[in-house]
């Protein structure tokens, strides 16, 4: 849940990328780290315990500045893809404020798409929060593995399997190339500072 | 109204974001951005595919397909002696990985990994010596040797293990239980002799596949 602090006119928010293992979460803030290092002063944090997978988490703070009188002070999680890390993965939701969904346009990794956003679904349920209703953004990443031959599954199909109830912003991405990354943390956090809207205005 | 102000709220995030990250923050082309596949890189697409879903979840459906995969180019690359000890090294740690799934050692996926990188770098560098690609062959099988053993140790400390626990276990029976005590004792003996039994099997079968596979290596 967003901190407000209507004193220090400050507010705090947790955007988490979720998505199967292996599909870009952690390359997404890897660019977005690298690309905007001399402006971004916090760092990004990375916990390995696995071989080179993320098996705890990633973290990026982000100061955005100033917005309607606001200090906008955003935390960036990822969360472990592996089925087995399920816990962590709902911990890391706790308190969550938007989510970016990084599918993986693989055309093997369909199933594994949708189980994983059948599982936030389920994780965001345990805290009494909707899918339906939380700050949500689809990213359909490694869209340039198509030149490597790679058999990807059109968007079309990404968009009827993970987005034809859900009906959100989606974007074709690739983190390798950067493609689409900084336009879907940018819808993201749109999304979160204007769901925040009626809580803006109680405490300004 | 409340409709008005999201749309201030939001044009107000929007521009406070285009100041931060910029306008033109769209995409721009990796220097590392790798070069088109050629034919022979093709070959491996599926390859490379299913060892990246090997990543997200270990099933028997993804091994099934690695199994179909290696065999599919095993038969391609028969000719290509070097390919094919690849292609065999794939083969152990995916039957490998086949019995152990999740409990599998976790560098056995590095070591997908790693082989694949080799065999790709072989394939895709058509003007690469056979002595310079052997040598990434023998870095790769000195690999699979050296986690081979790391297994068969960690295996032997649980056996260890286990044979301590249970002979701790064994309390020295009563003198009205002695015939319920022994029965236990057999039993007990007797599982541990199929583990034993079924260890030392693996451990031939594993000894005599890399032997044949250094032999080959050494007369191609």
């Amino acid at each position: 849940m967003a901190l407000i602090n209507p004193k220090k006119k400050e507010v705090q928010l947790k955007l988490v990328y979720y998505g199967p293992g292996r599909g870009g979460k952690t390359s997404n803030l890897q660019y977005i780290y690298k690309k905007f290092q001399d402006r971004i002063k916090g760092k990004l944090t990375t916990i390995k315990t696995y071989g080179d997978r993320t098996l705890f988490f990633d973290f990026l703070p982000l100061d955005i500045g100033m917005v309607k009188g606001y200090h906008i002070k955003i935390q960036f999680y990822t969360v472990p893809g592996q089925v087995k890390y399920k816990a962590t993965r709902r911990l890391v939701l706790r308190g969550v404020d938007g989510v970016i969904f990084v599918a993986d346009s693989m055309a093997l990794r369909r199933k594994m798409n949708i189980v994983s956003l059948k599982d936030l679904q389920e994780n965001l349920a345990t805290f009494d929060k909707s899918i339906f209703k939380i700050p949500l953004v689809l990213q359909y990443n490694k869209r340039d593995l198509a030149k490597e031959g790679i058999r990807l599954l059109p968007v079309e199909t990404m968009e009827n399997d993970l987005n034809k109830h859900l009906k959100v912003p989606s974007f074709d991405a690739s983190a390798l190339t950067g493609v689409n990354i900084v336009e879907t943390m940018k819808k993201a956090i749109s999304l979160t500072v204007a769901s925040l809207q009626e809580k803006l205005e109680l405490k300004g | 109204m409340a409709n008005k102000n999201d749309d201030t709220l939001t044009s107000d995030v929007t521009n406070r974001l285009n100041d931060f990250f910029g306008t033109n923050s769209q995409s721009d082309t990796s220097p590392n951005d790798k070069s088109k596949a050629g034919s022979q890189e093709y070959l491996l697409t599926e390859l490379n595919a299913i060892l990246l879903s090997i990543e997200w979840e270990i099933t028997d459906e993804i091994l099934k397909g690695l199994s179909a995969e290696i065999e599919r180019l095993k038969e391609i690359c028969r000719d290509d002696k070097i390919l094919f000890s690849f292609l065999q090294l794939h083969g152990s740690v995916g039957k490998y990985l086949s019995s152990k799934k999740v409990t599998a050692h976790p560098d056995s996926i590095k070591l997908l990994h790693s082989i694949y990188d080799g065999l790709e770098k072989v394939v895709k560098s058509p003007a690469m010596s056979k002595a310079e690609k052997r040598l990434v062959l023998t870095a790769e099988v000195n690999k699979f040797k050296a986690l081979k053993k790391q297994i068969l140790l960690s295996k032997k400390e649980a056996s260890r293990r286990m044979t301590i626990k249970s002979s701790e276990t064994l309390t020295p029976p009563a003198q009205d239980d002695k015939i319920s005590a022994q029965e236990s004792e057999t039993k007990i003996n007797s599982q541990d002799l199929a583990v034993i039994i079924e260890e030392i099997k693996k451990i031939i079968k594993a000894e005599f596949k890399a032997l044949r596979e250094e032999l080959k290596l050494m007369n191609s």
